[in-house]
């Protein structure tokens, strides 16, 4: 059944998660090509079914400093198609309910990420993580 | 403001994103047959375009309805009935072109917000008691134009009679499919990945091939083997060669667009502009139908939007000064297309009051893109390229439509990912022309593939003039010597950005050239030359300097294509010496040597005369022969360095004196370095040359530090 679906893809470091919706494929073995100038929260760009996505480094925009390897998770946003590198996958997770999320964000967490009850992921905004000034992205 | 909608299940969404690629047509359908119903005020009016908006409105809310999308319904109602209000009393222009125009506005902002977009300012109630009151006033006094063709009363219901029951011609509904610009992107995609499994397998079977006729008599049974796989690879490929081609091509085409898409919208723009500004403006738009591949509209359609608010802004003059300088006082721009083979041109001209020169001189001083020396010599057509740079804007004070200085130089970037351009052209008092130039669609070209660390590097084959060996270079070497002329090497900041993880010393130079101006970009190795389509960098990446477009290779490698205009942009610009010399021919020798070395050179034929233009223009150098007519070189020299205005000038001294007194003489007057003439004196001459001007920058940039 359609409503049994885990709703969400957890994201490596742990603690972040994606809403399937917003997922469009997970890219193993993708080649990143670097774009220092675009700045340090961008990965680079990379092929996704033959056309170029640029590439946000999520481990840089969660202050972890630059991912090295990682996975590219191919996401909508904004009406664009861009990638997260990520350092990995751990797996589906069923989506919180509403009456479980907590009424605020914690203090130092950035805007794209979306409250979420203790001990569950966080879920990724994906249209709001491109407004992250830190990306300067062309929207 | 409206109320906030969001798609709550797959099917509206789905729904929801047909209705906003419907609603763009409808609206821009509308706007255009408004803009000429406007225009046509004093004259006729056309029933069919009338009919056309008609059916336009009434789709829009019927498409509204069936997605809940009801602020949408709302207005397209409001305006609906204000259209036809308009049809019976003949009169779309004033009060009523205005109000639809917001209420298109505010339909094109809600759908957008609907679709995931930023949240839509509209005050939808207040938006419709305005179109109903404006259908209440308008009422009362009927116009008279006439309705050309059929002048019938336009019916409430106009489109029920002239569609079919989802508001479209029956026949365009057997003949077309609705198909998302997303996913032809994703046909397109897949179709990439064939081309560039395809060009593989060629490059293997080629390497094959090669294998095959290298093996010697002892290894014939090799030779019989691999004969055999490349016999054997030869019709499949053949196949997928034809099939791709093919795949391609339709494709391509299923991309197209006619260019009015782009060319539409600009009468709104120009009639709001002309309206805000107190201009009069007459426009003149054709080759609207030539079909472009999308992608190139879409870089072309913010272009054209852009450039034609500065024509009206900067452009067109008001009414009265037009007048007084004995012009019409309504200006006039001209957009006209062309396409000749693969090439679209694109004009936009005005007769308005040209690009001022000495305005755009003293801007580009204020930005520090001119210094003085050369703003002293350059010429017109060069300067008012300027322009086209970043942050540029001649306006004293910004305004809210084009004097910003931001959007020409993003025109130029865009075009050049798709190898077009664009040139200007003015005369003062007389008009600007701006062409772009683009391909029609996006066209394979043979990139140079090379290695700069871990990641391969593209250049368009076309830009590259030589592939030279580092073999022998010093580590340190800024330039290579290509012809006997002198070709820098990028900075280690440039390699840094297409290496960022570093890379091993560079064992070649690949020489770019791009308007005359060469500079030598150092890699590892060089791959092959592979015909690839190039892409300009996706959104949301934001531009980048050095890399505007990227392709992919065989093996699903994204190759970054390097620009090489914007590699030459790196470069600090060329050192200016002036030779003071009275022999011709060891003048032109010696012009010749700093031309080659890649110096900006000028002559003087003696010590006068090459004091005047030391004084008169800004040099970075003189090299000066010792024995000239009017003033020696020695009292030249003392000349130099009694005046404040040439301090910091590197002199060098070169003679055929034997005198072993002139070096000392020539120290003491406040020469840099001393040089004895002969055959073999200009490689010093050179060396000479640019160690004082490496210590001049270091002793400039240590100023510039403190």
């Amino acid at each position: 059944m359609a409503g049994d679906e885990p709703k969400l893809l957890e994201l490596l470091p742990e603690g972040r998660a994606l809403l399937q919706d917003a997922l469009i494929q997970i890219v193993t073995g993708g080649h990143i090509a670097p774009l220092p100038s675009a700045g340090k929260g961008w990965a680079g760009v990379a092929n996704l079914r033959g056309n170029l996505i640029g590439v946000v480094d999520l481990g840089f925009l969660l202050g972890f400093g630059p991912t090295v390897g990682g996975l590219l998770v191919a996401v909508n946003g904004h009406d664009l198609q861009y990638g997260l590198l990520c350092e990995g996958i751990s797996g589906p997770r069923e989506l919180p309910a509403p009456d479980e999320l907590p009424d605020e964000p914690g203090a130092t967490d950035p805007d794209w990420l979306r409250p979420s009850p203790p001990g569950e992921p966080r879920v990724i905004d994906t249209n709001l993580l491109l407004e992250d000034p830190r990306l300067g992205a062309d929207l | 403001m409206s109320k906030a909608f969001r798609p709550d299940s797959d099917l509206t969404r789905e729904l929801l994103a047909i209705f906003a690629g419907e609603a763009r047509d409808e609206l821009d359908a509308i706007s255009t047959a408004l803009g000429a119903l406007e225009a046509d005020a004093d004259g006729a009016i056309s029933a069919g375009r009338v009919e056309e908006m008609m059916r336009a409105a009434h789709s829009l809310k019927g498409g509204a309805r069936a997605v809940e999308l009801e602020p949408v319904d709302r207005i397209a109602h409001a305006l609906e009935t204000l259209l036809t209000g308009a049809a019976e009393r003949r009169d779309f222009g004033g009060e009523t072109a205005d109000l639809s125009y917001r209420a298109i506005d505010a339909i094109d902002a809600i759908v957008a917000a609907a679709s995931g977009g930023p949240a839509a300012d509209v005050n939808v109630a207040a938006l419709c008691e305005e179109l109903a009151a404006e259908q209440d006033d308008d009422g009362d006094e009927p116009d008279q134009k006439p309705v050309a063709d059929e002048p019938k009363p336009a019916d409430p219901e106009p489109a029920e009679q002239a569609t079919g029951a989802s508001g479209r011609p029956a026949a365009s509904q057997d003949a077309t499919v609705r198909v998302s610009v997303a996913k032809l992107d994703s046909l397109i995609g897949a179709v990439r990945e064939l081309e560039s499994a395809r060009v593989g397998i060629e490059h293997a079977a080629e390497q094959l091939t090669a294998v095959a006729e290298a093996a010697d008599l002892e290894a014939r049974e090799y030779d019989a083997r691999a004969g055999a796989i490349r016999d054997a690879t030869e019709q499949p490929l053949a196949r997928l060669q034809r099939a791709t081609r093919e795949l391609s091509e339709d494709i391509s085409r299923a991309r197209t667009v006619p260019l009015s898409l782009a060319f539409d919208p600009l009468a709104r723009v120009v009639r709001d502009l002309a309206r805000d500004l107190g201009r009069e403006v007459q426009l003149e738009i054709s080759g609207g139908s030539i079909d472009v591949d999308r992608a190139v509209l879409e870089v072309i359609r913010p272009a054209l939007v852009h450039l034609i608010r500065n024509a009206v802004d900067h452009g067109i003059e008001a009414p009265a000064t037009r007048a007084a300088a004995g012009k019409p006082e309504q200006g006039k721009i001209t957009v006209s297309a062309r396409a000749r083979g693969s090439q679209l041109t694109i004009e936009m001209a005005d007769d308005g009051s040209g690009i001022d020169g000495e305005r755009v001189k003293s801007r580009a001083r204020e930005l520090g893109l001119l210094d003085e020396r050369a703003a002293a010599s350059i010429e017109y057509e060069e300067l008012i390229r300027f322009v086209l740079k970043p942050a540029f804007s001649t306006r004293e004070t910004v305004s809210e439509i084009s004097g910003r200085g931001v959007g020409l130089d993003a025109v130029f970037e865009g075009l050049a990912a798709f190898q077009g351009s664009v040139d200007i052209s003015s005369s003062l008092g007389v008009g600007t022309t701006i062409t772009l130039r683009s391909p029609l669609a996006i066209a394979a070209i043979d990139c140079l593939v090379a290695e700069l660390g871990d990641d391969p590097i593209g250049i368009v084959l076309s830009d590259a003039v030589r592939i030279v060996s580092l073999e022998g270079q010093p580590d340190d070497a800024t330039a290579i010597e290509l012809d006997g002329r002198r070709v820098p090497l990028v900075s280690p900041d440039v390699t840094a950005e297409l290496a960022p993880a570093g890379h091993e010393r560079a064992r070649f130079a690949i020489a770019l050239e791009q308007d005359a101006r060469l500079v030598a970009l150092p890699v590892n190795e060089i791959r092959s030359v592979l015909r690839l389509g190039t892409m300009p960098l996706p959104k949301p990446l934001p531009a980048t300097d050095l890399i505007r477009s990227a392709a992919i290779l065989p093996g699903g490698e994204v190759l970054r294509m390097v620009d090489a205009r914007a590699m030459i942009a790196t470069l600090p610009p060329a050192a200016r010496v002036l030779i003071a010399e009275d022999s011709a021919t060891q003048r032109e020798r010696a012009r010749r040597a700093l031309t080659r070395a890649g110096y900006i050179v000028e002559v003087a034929e003696d010590g006068r005369t090459a004091l005047e233009a030391l004084t008169d223009s800004e040099f970075d150098a003189l090299l000066s022969d010792y024995e000239m007519p009017e003033m020696n070189g020695l009292e030249l020299i003392a000349a130099v360095r009694g005046s404040e205005q040439l301090a910091g000038l590197s002199i060098v001294l070169w003679s055929a004196s034997d005198d072993a007194s002139l070096a000392f003489q020539a120290s003491d007057a406040g020469a840099d370095a001393f040089l004895e003439k002969g055959d073999d004196a200009e490689p010093a001459m050179l060396e000479s040359l640019q160690r004082l001007l490496s210590e001049r920058q270091a002793r400039e940039s240590h100023r510039g530090a403190q």
